[in-house]
């Protein structure tokens, strides 16, 4: 499918960040010509799925954009098998090629390769259906719900279709506590609130090369006092210190974009740092001069982690 | 690195070093340091079926052969040379019991010697010497269907842990005065029966090597395995077959992390702005080790094989013989690889250095294996 | 007690622990298998020991565990391992004309293999699982769209099954769902598909004991034949997206090593942090 061909894109908001960041990217990449139309729909599985399906029969789009959230990852695929189309899954980018074509950007193996993706045979009505990480698309900037920014340009026009409210019109059959078949029993909270590192704008990120808990401990003490937050990389998560895995960045886990990130430690697998990608400043200490992470940084130092977190936490003190 | 393996074969490989990895490769360095013997981890071996691997399945075994068991053991020792040891001498009795042992020997020993609540010992060796059996001394003499056995046994692997011992006695003459022996099997706990001195070793460490006293010790004649009078030929057969090739196998574990730690070492330090893996002097040595380790793998397997096809001849005693200098060369590289690193016990290249001298003098050190490989050479060309 | 009919989706991906090796084939630009060695997908094999653990429960009547793969025929031997493990049968779909399916196209054969495994055995599975995830292309698809195809519920990011009253002979599945910020618990009846997720179990290890047992099991290879589908819909054809190049990602930076010291290095961090402003 061409780029120029996209008259109507589709956006499920679920009500977190990602919709915003989905518009902003979309109106960088179709610019103006093009109309916006938002979902916003309950939390909740058997709604949002057949209220999707619904819009793009309605609405004819050419391409949606939904959050790969745990909710839109399941959303996105059930969708493209009810309306005979194609999913590209976690893109790191929306591109328009030399060509003119729609191009999606995935990543596989963990991110350690990118391919291009196309979904030739989509149209109006039958869309490119994309899923985008949370915090791919730069983290903070959200074009509606009052959260504009005006420093990318002007905002495009935006349509929200409330699903909420067509649902307490009655319009929509029940299904709010449903999944398929099956009924919502329990809600429970998680341990830790996972906007932690997502807003976070300073990050400071352990890797295995911490080397043990104690290291890991003085850099939670470390963002505490510099008003950042730590986080993880899955070496340092498997290695039981005591990091959690709502603060694990990378493919398995977040992707951020905080102002600054220093890695610590970390030895800079693909699988980590396509969540960084979006950061502004990286900084990466590491004792293996050769380490991947340092590829992927504005600023390097071949030192131990611990020995630096223990200067950072003196000269703060 | 692929001898011809069937695809269960591949399978059995992959599961044994899943195994091991998960199991054995974060204690193996304590084990080593404290000399601690890792009882607790037997019945995960039964379960894994390496304890019984070539026991026919009727008694608890898997019920494979010896190619499988050389897999097993080099997967083990790839990690621990000293827990492999523990494992091979089980194997050596549950050997002599599956091959000579009475219906009923085998239905009330094999189980639990499968499954892991078992260990299993084979006691050859005497304070005289060990490749010298005509020369031992441990006596058994039988009145009334019992055997009064006395004697000593030395540097006898799982003598502290072993449930079931398989001990070689000289039960008598024949009629041109040369001695006749029996093996005759003794449980711990068998009144006068009891393990002496526990050795402090230089390498192997992880497994109990010590005494055995027989004082007194009377066993059924029941327990004997095998004809009495023929324990010589029995005990030659299981250590020179399963031993040996236990031997080489537990040596191409060494081997083999000798050649894995020697490639990441070089990959990982970095000298001059660049891994010394870029260095051809480095390149050499890892193209012997390399060397080293496929011709060894292809001998030990290949014996293998041909022990399982029942037509082995000097295979295994010139496996042992290659595979056991190979791994005390290799180890040796891995050092001057390492460098200063390979001299500190941070790391275990130091180990398998011990460990590889250790498994020298087991089942018949270069020189035993020389004279037999050059006593068939002579025959067969 | 409930004894429950359960299929495992497997998927064989490239080790990895070997992925830092990935390399690019420069002329054709697809990813170089040569050489590669293959496991079962960390997840998937989570699945397969949720299914025994929920099928295989000590003292029960054993349900029926089989395994699922559509991989290349030289991937047979991952399903042997599953067998080892301890499903009781396995399916393998294997045919060139299912090659570079999408999971679209997977998803779509997979449902009509299940259909025929289903029809075959005179059952319906109580649960299809798989693993929400895989190490290689990772898009969390094929459950969610085998469920479509097939008309069921699923669920992904599950972590924890339960069968709450199957010792009354109920018929009840519990799952426990992670979402960003909560863990949803989901109640209902078969048949469903489920994603699993890594923590949900530590998948046992094959022994020597479950390889022999798999010798006597039966492992089935189709092709495109033995399905009733619309060949137009399998493979490379019947995706409805397509790969373009592969590369490896660039990250557009380049790294300056202004620091002599490890304090130095900290003064220099705080410096960059006070720049930015936090």
């Amino acid at each position: 499918m061409k780029a120029d061909d996209i008259n109507k894109i589709l956006i499920l908001d679920q009500g977190d960040p990602v919709a915003g960041q989905l518009l902003t990217k979309a109106a960088a990449v179709f610019g103006e010509k093009t109309e916006y139309v938002v979902l916003k729909a309950h939390k909740t599985h058997n709604i949002a799925l057949r209220m999707m399906e619904q819009t793009v029969r309605e609405e004819n789009p050419e391409l949606v954009l939904i959050g790969a959230t745990a909710l839109g990852e399941e959303i996105a695929p059930a969708l493209g098998v009810r309306l005979r189309t194609g999913v590209a899954a976690h893109c790191v980018d929306i591109r328009v090629n030399d060509e003119g074509r729609l191009t999606f950007l995935i990543p596989a193996f963990g991110g350690r390769v990118i391919g291009e993706i196309f979904i030739p045979d989509a149209k109006a009505g039958q869309p490119a259906i994309a899923t985008v990480k949370p915090g791919i698309f730069q983290q903070r900037i959200s074009l509606y719900d009052g959260f504009c920014r005006t420093d990318i340009g002007p905002a495009p026009s935006v349509r929200i279709i409330d699903a909420d409210a067509l649902a307490a019109d009655g319009s929509i059959p029940e299904g709010s506590k449903t999944q398929g078949a099956f009924r919502l029993a329990e809600i429970t909270p998680r341990q830790r609130a996972a906007s932690d590192i997502a807003c976070a704008e300073l990050i400071l990120c352990g890797g295995y090369g911490l080397g043990n808990e104690e290291t890991w401990h003085k850099l939670e003490a470390l963002a505490d006092k510099l008003n950042g937050a730590a986080a993880c990389t899955r070496a340092a998560l498997d290695a039981g210190w005591g990091c959690t895995e709502d603060t694990m960045i990378g493919t398995s886990g977040r992707a951020v974009s905080p102002e600054v990130y220093v890695g610590f430690g970390i030895s800079g697998a693909a699988h980590h740092t396509c969540g960084i990608a979006g950061a502004g400043r990286i900084i990466s200490i590491n004792t293996d001069k050769d380490a991947e992470a340092f590829a992927a940084s504005d600023y390097k130092g071949v030192f131990d982690a611990e020995q630096v977190i223990d200067a950072l936490l003196d000269q703060i003190k | 690195m692929d001898y011809h393996f069937t695809e269960e074969q591949g399978l059995l490989r992959d599961a044994f070093a899943q195994f091991a990895k998960e199991e054995i490769a974060p204690h193996a360095a304590a084990w080593d340091a404290e000399d601690h013997v890792p009882m607790d981890i037997v019945p995960k071996l039964g379960e894994m079926g390496i304890m019984g691997v070539f026991v026919p399945e009727e008694y608890g075994g898997t019920g494979l052969g010896h190619i499988e068991r050389c897999i097993a053991l080099e997967e083990i020792a790839r990690y621990s040379a000293g827990l492999a040891m523990m494992v091979f001498t089980h194997h050596l009795g549950v050997a002599a019991i599956v091959d000579y042992g009475t219906e009923e020997q085998k239905q009330k020993w094999l189980p639990g010697m499968c499954d892991g609540s078992c260990v299993c010992g084979l006691a050859v060796t005497e304070p005289g010497g060990g490749s010298d059996v005509a020369g031992l001394k441990t006596v058994a003499v039988l009145e009334d269907d019992t055997w009064t056995i006395n004697g000593r046994k030395c540097f006898i692997t799982n003598s502290h842990c072993a449930g079931v011992t398989v001990v070689t006695c000289r039960t008598g003459e024949d009629e041109k005065g040369r001695p006749l022996m029996s093996t005759i099997a003794i449980e711990a706990g068998t009144e006068g029966f009891k393990p002496g001195r526990e050795e402090n070793k230089l390498g192997l460490r992880g497994s109990f090597t010590g005494e055995l006293i027989m004082d007194n010790v009377k066993v059924p004649a029941g327990n004997t395995v095998g004809a009495p009078g023929k324990g010589m030929p029995i005990t030659m057969k299981e250590l020179g077959e399963v031993g040996r090739a236990s031997m080489a196998a537990i040596e191409l574990g060494i081997l083999r992390a000798c050649l894995e730690d020697a490639v990441a070492f070089a990959k990982e330090r970095v000298l001059y702005g660049k891994p010394i893996s870029k260095l051809q002097a480095i390149q050499f040595q890892i193209a012997e080790i390399r060397c080293d380790y496929e011709a060894s793998r292809l001998m030990l397997y290949n014996a293998a094989a041909m022990k399982d096809e029942g037509k082995v001849g000097a295979e295994f005693s010139m496996a042992k013989y290659f595979i056991s200098e190979a791994a005390v060369r290799s180890a040796k590289r891995l050092m001057e690889i390492m460098g200063g690193y390979g001299f500190v016990n941070e790391y275990p290249a130091g180990r398998y250095l011990r460990d590889a001298v250790g498994c020298i003098p087991s089942c018949g050190t270069s020189e035993i294996q020389k004279m037999i490989v050059a006593g068939e050479t002579l025959k067969k060309f | 007690m409930m004894d429950m009919n359960i299929l495992v989706l497997l998927k064989p991906v490239p080790d990895p622990e070997q992925e830092r090796d990935i390399q690019i084939d420069t002329g054709s630009g697809r990813i170089v298998r040569e050489g590669v060695k293959h496991v079962i997908d960390p997840e998937s094999r989570n699945a397969l020991e949720a299914a025994l653990q929920l099928a295989k429960k000590p003292g029960g009547e054993p349900g029926f565990v089989a395994a699922l793969a559509m991989a290349p025929a030289q991937m047979k031997d991952k399903l042997t391992e599953a067998l080892a493990m301890g499903a009781d049968e396995a399916y393998l779909l294997s045919d060139k004309a299912f090659g570079g399916a999408d999971t679209y196209a997977t998803s779509y054969t997979l449902a009509a293999a299940v259909r025929k495994i289903e029809a075959e055995k005179e059952l319906q599975f109580d649960l299809i699982l798989a693993g929400t995830s895989s190490s290689d292309g990772g898009t969390s698809h094929v459950a969610v769209q085998t469920a479509e195809w097939l008309g069921r519920t699923h669920i992904s990011n599950v972590c924890s099954i339960e069968l709450p009253d199957s010792a009354a002979g109920g018929a009840l599945i519990r799952a426990v769902k992670r979402s960003e910020e909560v863990m949803l618990t989901f109640e209902g009846e078969g048949p469903a598909v489920i994603g699993v997720t890594r923590d949900i179990n530590k998948p046992r290890l094959v022994t020597a004991m479950g390889i022999i047992k798999a010798r006597k099991k039966p492992l089935t290879v189709w092709n495109i034949e033995d399905l009733v589908i619309d060949p137009d819909k399998a493979g490379l054809a019947g995706s409805p997206t397509k790969p373009g190049r592969l590369f490896k990602p660039e990250t557009g930076r380049t790294a300056k090593e202004p620091w002599e010291t490890p304090e130095e290095a900290a003064a220099g961090i705080l410096e960059i942090i006070r720049e930015a402003g936090i």
